[in-house]
């Protein structure tokens, strides 16, 4: 008999905890007032936070490690200039084909189209130059967002791929499940050849 | 190429069927770049031997590249040039380039296919190609080929290089010994100044146990410059050479060529002192302005075990392609 075994925790929390699942030991950014609970969750994690002096360095930072270690690199931000300052790195690894999962903090989803302070679309604004992106307005999609997100990084042609989580989302509490297998409709990458004729 | 990690299977096909092998930006070290097969990097700032071989190939198997402008150059695909082009992302196949045979797969896999069905061949095609490969001057000054060059003997390719964008990427790809696949990693696609220094900072935590040089420039290296600050407080030990030209140099370059002599916004005076900059972090730095130090500062700079910033002072009228 399979018993479903399922634990209470933050989305911020469970957040840490697909990346760790994921082997990811060193992730490169900045914090700010949007991802602060996310910060939080990472403080009682093994994970080691590179703090860089702007984001875009967090990006590139990421890129380089990727590079030489075949792994998806890793990079948060904050919301509004955070995310944006992300962009370059973002676009940089578009065009080079490197495996990237960008997390960006987003203000209060209820704010969401307001102009509040330090509120940007940025799912909007990459969506040309990240292979693909999510903004994840219900608290029980995060961690088969993020574990799709790793997914799409990390197979067929590889690239970047961008997270946004608003801050109230990252504070709900939901049950953490890791799902075994990731199934994606309309996205199998082919590894073995295939001649056109 | 780098990314699937068939460096092996296109070893084996080059020369089990003597073809010469070209790379673009990006794909450099895919081969070992002193393979006697290897002419060089293509395009437009790409080697005259492979941009030669580019021209006059009949058939062109292209492996991973999308063949943009820049890596094609002035080169023209004529309907005398046949192309097979393997790719993982079907949307590469016929962008940029018509196709004769595509095959959509991971490079490792399809190549390793290739290999099971092909014969040995004898004759090397480029051999004329290869025997024309240009000689560089020797004229006592202190040149970039020069400083790139002892950074290759030296090390013998042991090391991670990282570049920024401009006239010194250049360089880096035309001069320095890449042994190892993934052991050049540039900024190929969008062409990011700043790119360099952090990525060498990535690249460091990522492997640890290599040696990691930063190529820049002072332009490049000046857009992301704060990350002195991360590589002080991580204690990073990477390397930095910078080439300081007090310019913009392929922009100032360009300006030469195109606008006859018009030079606007491409002079960096104003450029701070690389070696007190480098001070303020705790950073050990070497300013190397002569021929005959040249030496003697890469072996400085190799057996120093932190952090490491080497400014090469740099003639500015120094062509990326000599």
């Amino acid at each position: 008999m399979k018993v479903k075994m399922t634990v209470k925790m933050t989305v911020a929390r469970a957040m840490v905890e697909v990346l760790k699942s994921e082997g990811v030991e060193i992730i490169f950014g900045i914090p700010g007032a949007a991802i602060y609970p996310f910060y939080d969750a990472l403080y009682s994690s093994d994970i080691k936070h590179v703090l860089v002096r702007t984001e875009q360095a967090a990006v590139h930072e990421a890129s380089g490690y990727a590079r030489t270690t075949g792994k998806v690199g890793v990079c948060v931000a904050t919301s509004g200039p955070g995310a944006t300052n992300l962009i370059t790195g973002i676009a940089t690894a578009y065009m080079d084909s490197v495996p990237i999962v960008a997390i960006t903090g987003q203000v209060n989803s209820s704010l969401i189209g307001k102009d509040v302070f330090q509120e940007v679309d940025i799912t909007g604004a990459t969506a040309p130059f990240t292979k693909h992106n999510y903004l994840v307005k219900d608290p029980k999609k995060i961690v088969r967002v993020l574990k799709e997100a790793f997914y799409i990084a990390s197979t067929g042609r590889r690239g970047p791929v961008l997270v946004d989580v608003p801050i109230d989302v990252q504070m709900q509490e939901i049950e953490f499940e890791i799902p075994r297998e990731i199934e994606i409709p309309g996205y199998k990458p082919r590894e073995k050849g295939i001649l056109y004729k | 190429m780098i990314a699937s990690k068939a460096s092996e299977e296109l070893r084996i096909l080059v020369e089990k069927q003597k073809i010469p092998v070209i790379s673009t930006l990006m794909g450099i070290g895919a081969i070992s770049t002193n393979h006697p097969y290897y002419l060089g990097m293509i395009g437009s700032h790409g080697q005259r031997e492979a941009n030669l071989a580019l021209r006059q190939a009949d058939l062109l198997i292209v492996v991973g590249a999308r063949l943009a402008d820049r890596a094609l150059g002035d080169t023209k695909i004529t309907d005398n040039m046949k192309i097979i082009h393997i790719d993982i992302d079907p949307a590469e196949i016929g962008k940029n380039v018509d196709t004769n045979i595509p095959i959509v797969g991971d490079a490792k896999y399809v190549l390793s296919e290739i290999n099971k069905r092909i014969s040995e061949r004898e004759e090397f095609w480029a051999a004329e190609i290869k025997a024309q490969k240009k000689i560089l001057p020797d004229d006592g000054k202190l040149h970039p080929y020069d400083v790139l060059r002892e950074i290759s003997t030296q090390y013998d390719g042991e090391y991670i290089i990282t570049t920024d964008v401009g006239q010194h990427q250049i360089w880096a790809a035309h001069h320095l010994y890449i042994k190892r696949p993934g052991t050049f990693i540039t900024s190929g696609g969008l062409g990011t100044m700043g790119y360099g220094v952090p990525a060498a900072i990535g690249a460091k935590f990522g492997s640890p146990d290599d040696e990691v040089i930063a190529i820049t420039g002072d332009g490049s290296f000046q857009m992301l410059m704060q990350e002195l600050a991360t590589i002080k407080r991580e204690q990073v030990p990477v390397k930095i050479v910078l080439f300081n030209n007090t310019r913009l140099g392929m922009v100032y370059e360009l300006q030469k060529r195109r606008c006859t002599g018009r030079f606007i916004a491409t002079c960096l005076d104003g450029n701070p002192d690389f070696m007190i900059l480098a001070k303020a972090y705790g950073i050990e730095g070497m300013r190397l302005e002569s021929k005959e130090k040249l030496k003697e500062a890469i072996s400085v700079m190799k057996s120093y075990k932190g952090p490491f910033l080497l400014e090469v002072v740099t003639d500015p009228d120094e062509p990326t392609i000599p």
